[in-house]
């Protein structure tokens, strides 16, 4: 057990550490295409929390905060996409089970 | 260089050039080049005419030995017994006779050909071959060294080979080649063998050191004997002597022209020349001192055998129905005169008979061409009566006939053969035994016998009543390609003993002034111990001076002159009535009692042949066979077992090149193949599958870098 | 125990307990709906951290939009009751794997790394965001636009409906 002093950097680099080590879990569990992408985000969402972590603790001002946004609008983005092709998927295939999704198999 | 030799060595060459021009372009000229050779023979002819005159003719004791020489090749020195080899060409009277003999006659047949061959298919090729023997029998006349005689003897073979079996898809003509040739190649052997003895005993193969040699003794008495024995061998199987006298009837498959150069005239001659050129040697040391070579024995066998041979052969000529064969045989036995002349002691007899001999021999054999080209036919039997229908051949004939009988005085053969048989009379008195008498007795007796024969021969073929009335009809004179040669050799055969009223008179008088043992050997600058010889008044017969048996030969003249007149008419005589008188179903040789018997064995030519085909020639069958099977089993053995070995080899190689670099290359491919495939099931296809991958990866890799214990963990594991 | 120490671990449970919870729950709109809490908890600690601009963006974009995007993904592709899964792949115990991984390299940094002490008052960030924005990253937030315009365009054309589609 780490600093249980005062709430510091560490703290929050574990959490987020914490989210990403589940979203990781996540993606290479989940046989669901949106559950992946679930995970996505959340390792995503880790990613923003370091970001303004360190931007408080060591940068001290915002350029932390802004990737950070930069970090939300492309998430945004790449959800839109990957759920349409989630979406393509399921048209074609019937299921969004990824290991239905064997097509190029031989 | 003198102009004899200048001379010498044109009339050498040119027949080669017309040879080497001949076989390569002889086809392409027109009339396929037969005027080329005759051509250049009309030249020779001319060039040794003019020598002949010039310097034979001219002065009574002929010309002076011209002598040219280069030496080659020396290994030590002559006296300490090394050895040295030098070409040359000598040119003296000995060599001029014969220069003009082979010139002469050769022109001639080369003329006739133009008649006889006419049409056939390899013309221009007989022409080159004509050409290329005529070249080869000069070369040996005129060189000066034992080694070249005997190169030039062995070309010679080689062209009779040649000339022989020119019509080769007759397999008899064929046979008959070979056999010519492997005959004189034993006789050969002999003559080799003498010529290696020479060289080292005489330490060179010149003739002046060769009788250097003898002068000065370096010869022990027994090995001369030997040498001699051997050297005589060579001469045995080109002159046809007995026992190796068998081919010569078998060459007559030749064209007739050939007969008549090679087997009249030139070839078989060459065995005389050599025994002449080479007399010296034969006789011995006796011969530079005493001048008496009556104690030789070389010289003694050399006339036991020509006159045996002379009489053998004159008897097989009594029964011979081929009038071709009939003048083989005869070639055979006169050959046998001159050897018998020179083993009596007189090269110069044998000479002269040679000389004539070529005339008169040359002209029965083309006329019998002439008449085999009228009845198409060579047998007797088809003939008879040709005396009307071809008048300049019968004439011809006659008097070729009468020289060969020995027909007193007007024809050439007369003289030759009393000096032959002079000597021999003589060797006989002169030694005094009854073996010594026996060349003699042979001689004379095959006088008798070659005057019925021939008078034989004649009476059959051109007198009587013809044989075949269908034949007889078609038979027609000759072009004049063939009848003038037969003319100009019936003036020869007349006037080869030499011109009536000429200053030397007719007889060998004229011949033997210019071919005498001090012209001929002595001028050659030999030193001898002892004087030889003393100056012939004119007017004497002189031939005792080659054998100094000057008392014998005078008591032998008379005698002999009767008996050799005798010997011919009777002979002729006898003939005439004994075959002319029976004409229509007659058989040609006789059919009463003890004859008959006799006829079987002549016939069959004593048998000789049979003898030698089950002795000799068996044994070299069975050497053959012996070869064969070696040849078969070892050698062709050892070929095989290298062909397997190889074969083996290459298996292996095959194998080892399929297996292992093949078997590399393949598990190179499968294994790529193999590694393929199994990388290859990363690619499931199925997402999750990648997914686990990229992402544990990721999470492998950020957690080595991270925790740097981890990596050494792992890099230990590993 | 001080007010931040208990509010960071509050937000910190609700953030990290959803999350767990989308591992372990099998129904993926009950996944959906704690994936929004932790979302929520997300936004939260953004909070704690002073980015109040950054949290409010949270709780829109990610609350308000991606997670609609994604319900709306499930509905969309709903099946029929389930199939018994087809002999699938078990990917737990490598998910679980890369997941320990992840965190552990991560601790371990973390704890052998020596931060600069902290604090620093929190200022105002949003005008400091704005003029960042417009400043420094004015490139990037270009950059942003054109992208969430080419995802706009590309999301709408690999979704379209074809012909004959229901």
């Amino acid at each position: 057990m780490n600093l249980l002093g005062p709430i510091g950097l560490s703290h929050y680099l574990l959490v987020s550490a914490a989210a990403a080590a589940i979203g990781v879990t996540v993606i290479v569990m989940k046989r669901n295409a949106v559950a992946v992408l679930m995970g996505v985000e959340l390792v995503l969402n880790s990613a923003a929390l370091n970001l303004v972590a360190f931007s408080r603790f060591v940068v001290r001002d915002v350029t932390g905060q802004v990737v950070a946004i930069f970090v939300l609008v492309i998430a945004a983005a790449e959800a839109a996409v990957a759920l349409a092709i989630v979406l393509n998927l399921f048209k074609n295939a019937s299921s969004i089970r990824l290991d239905e999704a064997d097509l190029l198999r031989e | 260089m003198a102009p004899e030799t200048h001379t010498a060595l044109w009339i050498l060459l040119l027949p080669l050039a017309a040879f080497a021009v001949q076989i390569l372009f002889g086809r392409r000229l027109p009339r396929q080049g037969d005027w080329l050779p005759t051509g250049a023979m009309f030249v020779c002819m001319m060039l040794s005419l003019w020598l002949f005159v010039t310097r034979v003719l001219a002065s009574p004791s002929g010309m002076e030995p011209v002598a040219w020489s280069r030496e080659w090749w020396a290994v030590g020195s002559a006296d300490v017994g090394g050895f040295s080899l030098s070409f040359g060409v000598l040119i003296d009277n000995l060599a001029t006779i014969m220069l003009v003999v082979v010139t002469v006659v050769s022109f001639l047949v080369h003329l006739y050909s133009m008649g006889y061959m006419h049409g056939d298919p390899r013309y221009s090729r007989f022409y080159a071959y004509l050409a290329l023997f005529t070249f080869s029998m000069l070369g040996l006349c005129i060189t000066s060294n034992l080694l070249f005689l005997f190169m030039f003897w062995e070309l010679v073979g080689v062209c009779s080979y040649f000339l022989i079996g020119f019509w080769f898809e007759k397999k008899s003509a064929s046979d008959a080649a070979k056999k010519a040739f492997l005959t004189t190649r034993v006789g050969d052997l002999g003559f080799f063998l003498a010529i290696t003895i020479i060289a080292a005993v005489a330490g060179s193969l010149d003739f002046k050191e060769i009788f250097q040699s003898v002068a000065d003794h370096k010869w022990e008495g027994g090995l001369l004997v030997l040498a001699g024995l051997l050297l005589f061998l060579g001469p045995v199987g080109k002159s046809a002597q007995f026992p190796l006298h068998i081919w010569l009837p078998d060459a007559m498959e030749g064209p007739t022209p050939v007969s008549a150069l090679i087997h009249a005239a030139t070839m078989v001659a060459a065995g005389v020349y050599l025994v002449a050129r080479m007399f010296p040697f034969f006789a011995g040391p006796a011969f530079f001192e005493s001048g008496d070579v009556s104690g030789s024995e070389t010289l003694f066998v050399i006339a036991m055998v020509g006159g045996f041979t002379a009489l053998f052969a004159a008897t097989i000529a009594l029964v011979q129905t081929d009038i071709k064969k009939v003048l083989a045989y005869s070639t055979v036995s006169q050959l046998g005169y001159m050897m018998l002349g020179i083993g009596a002691g007189s090269f110069v007899a044998g000479m002269f008979h040679l000389f004539t001999h070529a005339f008169f021999k040359a002209l029965l054999f083309l006329g019998s061409g002439s008449v085999i080209h009228a009845v198409h036919s060579q047998e007797m039997g088809d003939m008879g009566g040709l005396w009307k229908k071809m008048p300049v051949t019968a004439w011809t004939f006659l008097i070729g006939t009468l020289a060969l009988a020995g027909f007193p005085i007007v024809f050439s053969g007369f003289w030759s053969k009393e000096a032959v048989l002079t000597q021999a009379l003589a060797l006989g008195i002169h030694k005094g035994s009854m073996l010594a008498m026996l060349p003699f007795i042979f001689g004379i007796l095959t006088a008798g016998l070659t005057a019925f024969y021939m008078g034989r021969c004649y009476v059959l073929t051109f007198l009587g009543r013809p044989r075949d009335v269908h034949k007889f009809a078609h038979a027609h004179e000759s072009p004049k390609a063939m009848t003038i040669p037969l003319l100009v050799l019936a003036v020869g055969a007349i006037f080869a003993a030499g011109v009536p009223g000429a200053p030397d008179g007719i007889g060998h008088k004229w011949f033997e002034e210019r071919t005498k043992k001090e012209i001929t050997f002595d001028k050659l600058g030999i030193q001898t111990r002892v004087a030889s010889g003393t100056p012939t008044p004119r007017g004497q017969p002189s031939v005792e001076h080659a054998s100094g048996m000057h008392h014998a030969h005078e008591k032998a003249h008379t005698p002999t002159t009767v008996l050799s007149i005798a010997m011919a008419i009777l002979g002729m005589g006898l003939s005439y009535v004994v075959f002319a008188g029976r004409l229509k179903n007659r058989d040609l040789v006789g059919q009463r009692g003890p004859l008959v018997a006799c006829r079987g064995v002549l016939q069959n030519l004593y048998y000789v042949d049979r003898i030698y085909s089950k002795t000799i020639i068996a044994f070299v069958m069975m050497i053959k066979e012996v070869f064969f099977l070696f040849d078969r089993f070892v050698v062709d053995g050892l070929v095989n077992l290298w062909g397997w070995i190889t074969r083996v080899v290459a298996h292996a190689a095959g194998s080892i090149d399929h297996g292992v670099v093949d078997g590399a290359v393949r598990a190179t491919g499968s294994l790529t193949l193999r590694a393929g495939d199994s990388t290859r099931k990363i690619q499931t296809g199925r997402i999750p599958d990648y997914i686990f991958l990229s992402v544990f990866s990721l999470a492998l890799i950020f957690a080595l870098v991270a925790i740097p214990e981890l990596k050494e963990v792992l890099l230990r594991i590993f | 125990m001080n007010t931040e120490t208990v509010l960071f671990v509050t937000l910190a449970a609700v953030t990290l307990i959803p999350a767990l919870g989308l591992i372990f729950l099998r129904d993926i709109v009950r996944a959906a709906f704690s994936l929004l809490m932790s979302f929520l908890g997300f936004a939260g600690l953004y909070a704690l951290l002073g980015a109040d601009f950054l949290a409010a963006s949270q709780v829109l974009i990610y609350a308000g939009g991606i997670l609609i995007l994604l319900l709306f993904g499930v509905m969309l592709t709903r099946r029929e009751p389930i199939q018994v899964r087809s002999g699938g792949r078990a990917f737990v115990v490598p998910g679980i794997l890369s997941g320990l991984l992840v965190f552990l390299g991560s601790v371990y940094v973390v704890q052998n790394t020596k931060w600069a002490p902290a604090m620093g008052t929190v200022k105002e960030t949003t005008s400091s965001i704005g003029r960042e924005l417009m400043g420094r990253f004015v490139l990037p937030f270009e950059i942003a636009s054109v992208a969430l315009l080419v995802a706009l365009v590309g999301a709408a054309y690999i979704a379209r409906r074809d012909e004959g589609e229901a």
